[in-house]
């Protein structure tokens, strides 16, 4: 499960960061991901919920700063 | 979109040669998004951009300090926004008075642009979606939409009195996409980012194409194709009578487009064909079927014909004699846009499918004819082309070029810069590109400090001949030091090449000059991408080469007052 959604986001954060080569790994975080700022964040998530047709609150895209949190939360809201 | 934008930015673009570019963006909310898109669409037409932005609502602490970081970084546009979520908490929360606000934004613009040669791009104001009486709102002070209209109309009003400063109408931006559609509360409560994404793409998309049209210069010529596009259906298979065009009905959306192009014509778009047709099937349906508005005079060059349509548009460009990167060309086949933009990547093309609703509306809201100068004489344009045709058969009577200037009959009229031809002498400075020596694009306020500075020599040429009138077709100054002129701006328009206007020209400088005492005269030729035919102006003039660069030339020429240079044309 965490495999399958991890090589869905994988695709929206070499496009959103302009990596077209980026191996995304459930241990990274926003300190380890080049270029994972505020801003892009904002857009990452926008993506995510498009790809998921899910949606998060604002608490919630605040919050996520790690792949792995992330990655729970999709799958929460896929549950 | 956007995201396929971040896609297309991501891999490697090869090729082109770019010009450089700085925009300075200011605003009351996160416009950072707006950055990929520019530099996608900006890119895509030879100008790779460094944007940058002021920290969130600095405008009057970067406008007023001259030690900001917007003067530092010595932009080349200026682009500033104000959001309609701040408008509505200034409006509702804050009570401020709307005339108040609005004076502080012209004042902005106005010191601004009173120590920065950059042109402003200030956004109007998006119409708020919200309403307190209903349709009552349009015309109740009290309601923040009675006030965004007054306010609106108030900027274009004042703007209209500020050089080189104009209105970005996200407001037209907005209904046109439906102001239910560009905002996401969820952007603004997370980082104060005031549309969705794909709304960045569309104001993104409009600014290049403003800044496009002030860099390249505007589009001069729309080339068509005929089957498909002026009419519905093949006119080699179903014949004049068989074609999808009428007045009403099926083909009034093939007559509507006719009209709306024969309006941009009359504006001064000249119109051309290139189409794989035989040509006199395809000029009998043009010339005699009831519901055609455009006609064969209507159109400056024709090419029908078997040829790749590339070939066709070069040789348009140069009947013309304009360039391709100012042309549009419109073909409802995917396939010949293709070839088209392989072959001549700097042309305008846009999608244009007959089957997916307006034909106006494919082209005429992707920012292709954003021009920010119009002069009385732009809609002669034209018929100034088809003198032109006259004069190129004329010329076929006879053997040398000079027995045909000679008797061409060309007069010209000499007159200085004033508030009468201003409008036209700051449309030629920013259109001419490739009779230009040195490139420099003065605004209006630019060219009125000349004239008023006592050591600046500007004047004008008009020209006409015995098939019409040219209209002001050349501008020159000429700046006095020391003994020794320098030529500072020289521009002609392209209609007007080997008339030997230079040496008319020439003739009255040199007269100038000897009344002033001054014999020196030193010309630069500064390289552009698109000034090549200028390259060797100043040696066909007589004038000695004093240093060379990679940038361009200097030359000089020391005239002893009785310099002749053979010229047919005549003082009028």
């Amino acid at each position: 499960m965490n495999r399958d959604v991890l090589e869905r986001i994988n695709p929206i954060f070499q496009d959103v960061l302009l990596q077209p080569n980026l191996v995304l790994s459930i241990s990274d975080t926003a300190e380890t991901v080049e270029g994972w700022d505020s801003l892009n964040h904002i857009y990452l998530i926008t993506e995510i919920q498009k790809e998921f047709s899910i949606k998060f609150s604002v608490h919630e895209v605040r919050s996520i700063s790690k792949v792995s949190s992330l990655v729970d939360l999709i799958n929460e809201k896929l549950d | 979109m956007y995201r396929q934008i971040l896609k297309a930015l991501s891999e490697e673009v090869v090729g082109l040669d770019y010009i450089d570019k700085t925009i300075y963006i200011l605003s009351d909310a996160t416009l950072e998004p707006i950055e990929p898109v520019l530099r996608y669409f900006l890119t895509q037409n030879g100008i790779r951009v460094n944007i940058k932005f002021a920290p969130i609502n600095t405008f009057n602490i970067q406008i007023l300090d001259l030690n900001s970081d917007l003067y530092k970084s010595s932009p080349d546009f200026v682009l500033i926004h104000h959001s309609s979520q701040n408008l509505f908490l200034n409006f509702y929360k804050e009570k401020i008075e709307i005339d108040e606000f609005l004076t502080n934004i012209i004042e902005n613009c106005t010191f601004l642009r009173e120590r920065l040669a950059s042109p402003i791009l200030l956004s109007n104001f998006i119409s708020p979606a919200e309403r307190r009486f209903g349709s009552l709102d349009r015309v109740e002070s009290s309601c923040l939409y009675h006030e965004t209209l007054k306010m609106n109309k108030e900027l274009d009003r004042r703007t209209k009195q500020i050089d080189d400063c104009f209105i970005l109408d996200i407001d037209s931006l907005a209904s046109y996409e439906g102001i239910k559609n560009i905002y996401s509360e969820d952007l603004w409560a997370l980082g104060k980012i005031p549309f969705n994404y794909e709304f960045f793409v569309t104001i993104g998309e409009r600014i290049s194409a403003i800044i496009r049209s002030k860099c390249n210069g505007p589009v001069k010529c729309i080339v068509l194709d005929l089957d498909n596009t002026l009419w519905g259906g093949v006119i080699g298979d179903d014949g004049s009578e068989g074609i999808i065009l009428s007045t009403e009905g099926e083909g009034e959306l093939f007559y509507q487009f006719q009209l709306y192009l024969k309006s941009l014509k009359n504006r001064g778009i000249v119109l051309a064909i290139a189409s794989k047709n035989e040509l006199s099937t395809a000029l009998h349906a043009i010339n005699n079927h009831p519901a055609m508005v455009l006609k064969e005079i209507d159109f400056s060059s024709i090419k029908i014909n078997w040829r790749d349509k590339a070939a066709n548009i070069i040789e348009i460009a140069k009947d013309l004699n304009i360039l391709v990167d100012s042309i549009l060309f419109i073909d409802d086949n995917p396939f010949e846009r293709e070839q088209v933009k392989s072959v001549l990547p700097s042309i305008q093309i846009g999608e244009f499918n007959i089957n997916s609703g307006s034909l106006i509306e494919q082209i005429s809201n992707k920012g292709f004819f954003e021009t920010n100068f119009h002069s009385k004489q732009d809609g002669l344009r034209s018929e100034q082309y088809l003198a032109n045709k006259k004069r190129d058969n004329f010329q076929n009577d006879f053997q040398s070029i000079d027995a045909y200037l000679g008797k061409l009959a060309m007069k010209a009229i000499i007159n200085p810069i004033t508030l009468d031809n201003i409008d036209r002498v700051v449309e030629l400075t920013h259109r001419t590109n490739q009779f230009n020596l040195r490139t420099k694009r003065y605004s209006r306020q630019d060219y009125l400090d000349l004239v008023k500075t006592s050591d600046a020599h500007c004047f004008t040429v008009n020209l006409s001949d015995r098939f019409g009138d040219y209209g002001l077709i050349a501008v020159i100054v000429l700046k006095l030091t020391d003994g020794q002129a320098f030529i500072d701006q020289w521009l002609t328009s392209c209609r007007v090449v080997s008339r030997t206007l230079d040496e008319y020209i020439m003739n009255y400088v040199a007269k100038t000059l000897s009344k002033l005492n001054c014999s020196k005269v030193v010309g630069e030729y500064i390289i552009t991408k698109k000034n090549g035919p200028v390259k060797n102006f100043y040696r066909q003039l007589g004038f000695d080469l004093l240093s060379e660069t990679e940038t361009g030339s200097i030359w000089s020429i020391e005239l002893s007052g009785k310099e002749k240079y053979n010229t047919f044309i005549e003082d009028k």
